[in-house]
């Protein structure tokens, strides 16, 4: 049983990280069609300018903090610079721009930044670990649950109740017609632009806290996840984005707290295996109908 | 008409080998980027400086190192179509990147061709085997570092171990089960192996099962190197489970020692220790002259290790460049005097017997704990 | 509604300068040359009908005008001002705006956030928001029911309802109004026509594009029709119905 609600603490803990991870993907594809695979790097300009922050001397929090809005500023960046130009471009020239920005940054991180991942020292408060009793958890998947759940309900406040958040899901359902609104369709790609590079950027620190280093590729793994996520919840769909990415951090999770050891070789083919068994079920992904963002 | 051109060119490219007969051409394989480059970086960093100081000396015999190196993006298909290249340059030398895959790719060119091989940093005593007579190891083989780390744990008073690997590769698969065999046979007992896969960076689960093993075991033995090993020493210890961790030579790098109080105290199997003026500390000195940072981390080292055995085989060959004279210089090395300590291939079947460095993690920094031999008659056959 | 019941004779006549000129218009889909110098004029406070068979080149105009499409013209007006190559957001903020084809309302937005949006365009709008939506409700007192139902939950006639209304709300001098009655039952298209000759009437210029022509020629001070891409009759409204024959005008018999 306490095996059980550890690895669940774990599960969540992964899970929410794929679910921010995915929520951004998710919601620059239902305002623009575009499957951003440089989403992944984010992560890792969030993480690279926590490190020069920190080595600087900034105080944890200072740094952290401007790490995220670091992460946010550079999404709208790449809206500006790479994805603007393509606006109205099919899905595959902006799915090749996408890539083209991806590993024009590993090379750029690479070349300026260093081949070698770049250590950040968590404060002891961030690595240490909780004992109830005979219970012992750890802080850092505390935290990430912690900030997945702050982060997905601050984000449906603002969905809900803001103009700007009300009309980037008007644009996910029918980008067209919001521009007819008279609503400025730039802004409202911005500011959703500006939103997945935040959760990134949150995503990115849970991923640092974890692994305690920044390097040029840590983001390439992570967005591979939360894109099978985004896609098993359903393209485009917000709380499927968010789902997907939950129940795979489960499976990831419960497969290797579960499988025998001699199994164990093959926990993400058996992974994938029960993701491509829930398309038999549901062709379009968990969410994936017309209306799917809400 | 195109055959005449053929003919032409076919000359034309042996008087240019003539031409070069008193260079000695390395053709040195690196993934300068991705995965492999915390390792192969270094290496060539470090053979560049060999290459250097060497020719500035009059070469080998006369003969001066011609170093033609390439990128391979730890790759394992663009090291096999680079290791094709390297052939056809007719280098005399071919190294490959510090991994098993690309040195199975790359040195089965070199095989084919005759050209001596020698892998950068590679350790997994299986390769020379699985490729051919013409394939050597540069760095400490795997069974070798983990008889070393075993007779460590025994004098530690260790009974009990827990082997933590990933089949991914041979270095984390091999490595700790070498580190079993030696430790069994001597009465010790693993009581538990942990499987992870190779970049999973998410260790919570491998942690709880770790911690959830009662009673605890003495020791965790583990080949695992970054990303993962930063990842699994950070939530292990963040896990509140302190049980003493050892590593292999994939750890000495910088990234380990930043780690903070995680990686405090963890002791790891290397290829040498820069202290008292030795040989090694002298290199590095050097490097951070040239370079104008310290080595980054001890493959630089063992890059000017590879240099120095190349020219040694260089000179036992008697001034021929011919593979097999080659060949048969470098397998009769014996405690060559190297930057890392002596090395010998005499007898080893091209794997090389090296003295191991054992390193503490002491406040972030490297303290050296002592230097094993070990004993040959308990080396892991491969 | 009452007082509008039957009311589908025009009585106030239009009067005034265009406030939409359209002077050679040309859209062209690739190859295809879909709108071939198309000139219309539509006069402050009238009734304009816009009339063709399907693919006549109806919508690519009022699209054209509304900046969706690229276009040329050699004049594109509207209130005095020339609106060609504007983005979309300033013309409907300059106060022009389309109720498109299908209503296309937010099927995952509430009635209310529906609303916010047809009246989100600037600052100043969002402030008499309030007001403004109690205006849509007199008009149409079922969407004040509906107020936080998700829009594709109502029927047809409703979203038809909600995507004038969500017009409304952004104080437009003149609506476009992208074949309103299509799909909808007869008692419904019936106060929809009644609604376009009340707002007319409450100061809203009208540029309406239907299919059904009997109606549109009957509430409309003047009336265009399209053929190919060209317009091949144009009017007073009046005049074209004593045409009599409109299919000979639809399709060049």
């Amino acid at each position: 049983m306490e095996f059980f609600l550890q690895q669940f603490i774990n599960a969540m803990a992964l899970g929410g990280t794929y679910a921010l991870i995915a929520i951004g993907l998710a919601m620059i594809f239902s305002v623009m069609n575009l499957i951003n695979f440089a989403h992944g790097e984010l992560m890792t300009i969030g993480g690279y300018v926590l490190f020069f922050l920190l080595v600087m001397g900034m105080p944890f929090g200072a740094a952290l903090l401007l790490s995220l809005v670091a992460a946010a500023l550079a999404a709208v960046a790449m809206e500006l610079v790479a994805f603007r130009p393509f606006r109205n471009a099919d899905i595959v020239t902006m799915l090749l721009t996408s890539f083209a920005v991806s590993s024009i940054l590993h090379v750029l991180f690479q070349n300026f930044i260093g081949v070698r991942p770049k250590a950040i020292a968590v404060p002891p408060a961030i690595s240490g670990a909780l004992t109830f009793g005979t219970f012992n958890v750890g802080v850092v998947p505390l935290i990430s649950i912690l900030a997945s759940v702050v982060s997905v309900v601050a984000l449906v406040l603002f969905l809900r109740t803001t103009h700007v958040g009300v009309a980037m899901r008007a644009a996910a359902q029918d980008f067209r017609t919001t521009q007819l609104m008279g609503i400025n369709a730039n802004a409202v790609i911005l500011a959703a632009f500006a939103i997945s590079g935040l959760l990134a950027g949150v995503a990115g620190a849970l991923w640092i806290f974890q692994r305690g280093a920044v390097d040029p590729v840590m983001g390439v793994m992570p967005l591979l996840k939360a894109f099978i996520a985004v896609v098993v919840g359903g393209l485009g769909s917000l709380p499927g984005a968010a789902v997907g990415g939950l129940l795979l951090g489960t499976l990831e999770v419960f497969l290797r707290a579960y499988l025998p050891e001699g199994l164990l070789p093959f926990r993400d083919a058996i992974s994938l295996s029960l993701v491509i068994g829930i398309f038999t079920f549901y062709p379009h992904g968990l969410f994936g109908d017309a209306d799917a963002v809400r | 008409m195109r055959k005449y051109l053929l003919a032409a060119g076919f000359s034309a490219m042996l008087a240019v080998s003539a031409a070069h007969a008193d260079t000695v051409k390395i053709g040195l394989l690196g993934g300068q980027t991705g995965g492999l480059a915390s390792l192969d970086q270094p290496l060539l960093h470090g053979a560049e400086l060999a290459v250097e100081e060497i020719n500035a000396k009059g070469g080998v015999d006369g003969k001066q190192l011609e170093l033609i190196s390439r990128d391979t993006r730890s790759d394992t298909g663009e090291t096999a179509v680079m290791a094709n290249e390297m052939v056809g340059l007719q280098v005399n030398f071919l190294v490959t990147p510090c991994d098993g895959d690309t040195t199975i790719a790359a040195g089965q060119a070199g095989q084919a061709a005759g050209i001596v091989t020698i892998s950068g940093c590679a350790s997994p005593p299986i390769l020379a085997g699985n490729v051919g007579d013409y394939l050597f190891l540069n760095a400490t083989p795997d069974n070798i570092q983990a008889t070393a780390l075993a007779e460590f744990a025994e004098k530690q008073g260790y009974k009990t171990a827990l082997t933590l690997i990933s089949p991914d590769s041979p270095y984390t698969d091999k490595l700790p089960q070498y580190f079993a065999t030696v430790f069994e046979k001597d009465g010790g007992k693993v009581v538990s192996t942990v499987t992870y896969k190779m970049g999973q960076q998410d260790f919570s689960v491998e942690v709880s099962k770790i911690r959830d093993i009662s009673p605890k075991p003495d020791v965790i033995v583990t080949s695992a190197f970054e990303p993962d090993f930063p990842a699994f020493i950070k939530q292990l210890r963040a896990a509140g489970v302190d049980i003493p961790v050892l590593g292999a030579d994939a750890i000495d790098t910088a990234t380990t020692f930043a780690l903070g109080a995680a990686a405090e105290g963890v002791v790891f199997a290397t290829h040498g220790f820069p202290e008292n003026g030795n040989r090694l500390e002298q290199f590095d000195k050097r490097y951070q002259a040239k370079f104008g940072s310290a080595p980054e981390s001890i493959f630089a080292a063992l890059g000017y290790d590879l240099i120095e055995i190349i020219a040694a085989t260089v000179k036992g060959a008697g001034g021929s460049l011919d593979g097999t004279a080659l060949q048969a210089s470098l397998n009769n090395i014996e405690n060559l005097e190297i930057t890392t300590g002596s090395i010998t291939y005499k007898g080893m079947n091209r794997v090389p017997n090296r003295q191991v460095a054992l390193v503490r993690v002491v406040d972030g920094k490297p303290q050296h704990v002592e230097d094993i031999i070990p004993d040959a008659s308990k080396i892991p056959a491969p | 509604m009452n007082d509008l019941s039957g009311a589908t004779k025009v009585d106030t006549a239009a009067s005034g300068k265009p406030l939409l000129a359209i002077r050679n218009l040309n859209v062209h889909y690739g190859p295809v040359h879909a709108v071939r110098r198309v000139s219309i004029e539509v006069p402050e406070q009238s009734i304009v009908a816009l009339l063709g068979a399907n693919g006549a080149g109806k919508t690519s105009v009022l699209t054209a005008c509304m900046g969706f499409l690229p276009s040329t013209a050699e004049g594109l007006t509207f209130a005095g001002r020339s609106i060609a190559g504007l983005r979309t957001e300033e013309i409907v903020r300059s106060g022009m705006t389309l109720t498109p084809e299908g209503r296309r309302v937010f099927p995952g937005l509430t009635v209310a956030e529906n609303l916010a949006m047809g009246g989100g365009a600037t600052a100043a709008l969002r402030a008499r928001a309030k007001v403004n939506r109690e205006r849509v409700f007199d008009l149409f007192p079922r969407l004040r029911e509906r107020l936080n139902q998700k829009a594709g939950s109502l029927s047809g006639g409703e979203q038809q309802m909600l995507a004038i209304g969500r017009s409304l709300m952004s104080e437009p001098k003149l609506l476009l109004l992208d074949e309103p009655s299509l799909g909808l039952a007869p008692n419904i298209v019936d106060q929809i026509f009644d609604l376009i000759v009340l707002l007319n009437k409450t100061g809203t210029t009208i540029l309406l594009v239907e299919q059904n022509a009997e109606v549109s020629l009957d509430i409309s001070h003047t009336a265009f029709v399209l053929r190919g891409g060209e317009v091949a009759a144009s009017g007073s409204s009046a005049e074209l119905r004593g045409r009599g024959n409109l299919d000979g005008l639809y399709f060049g018999i």
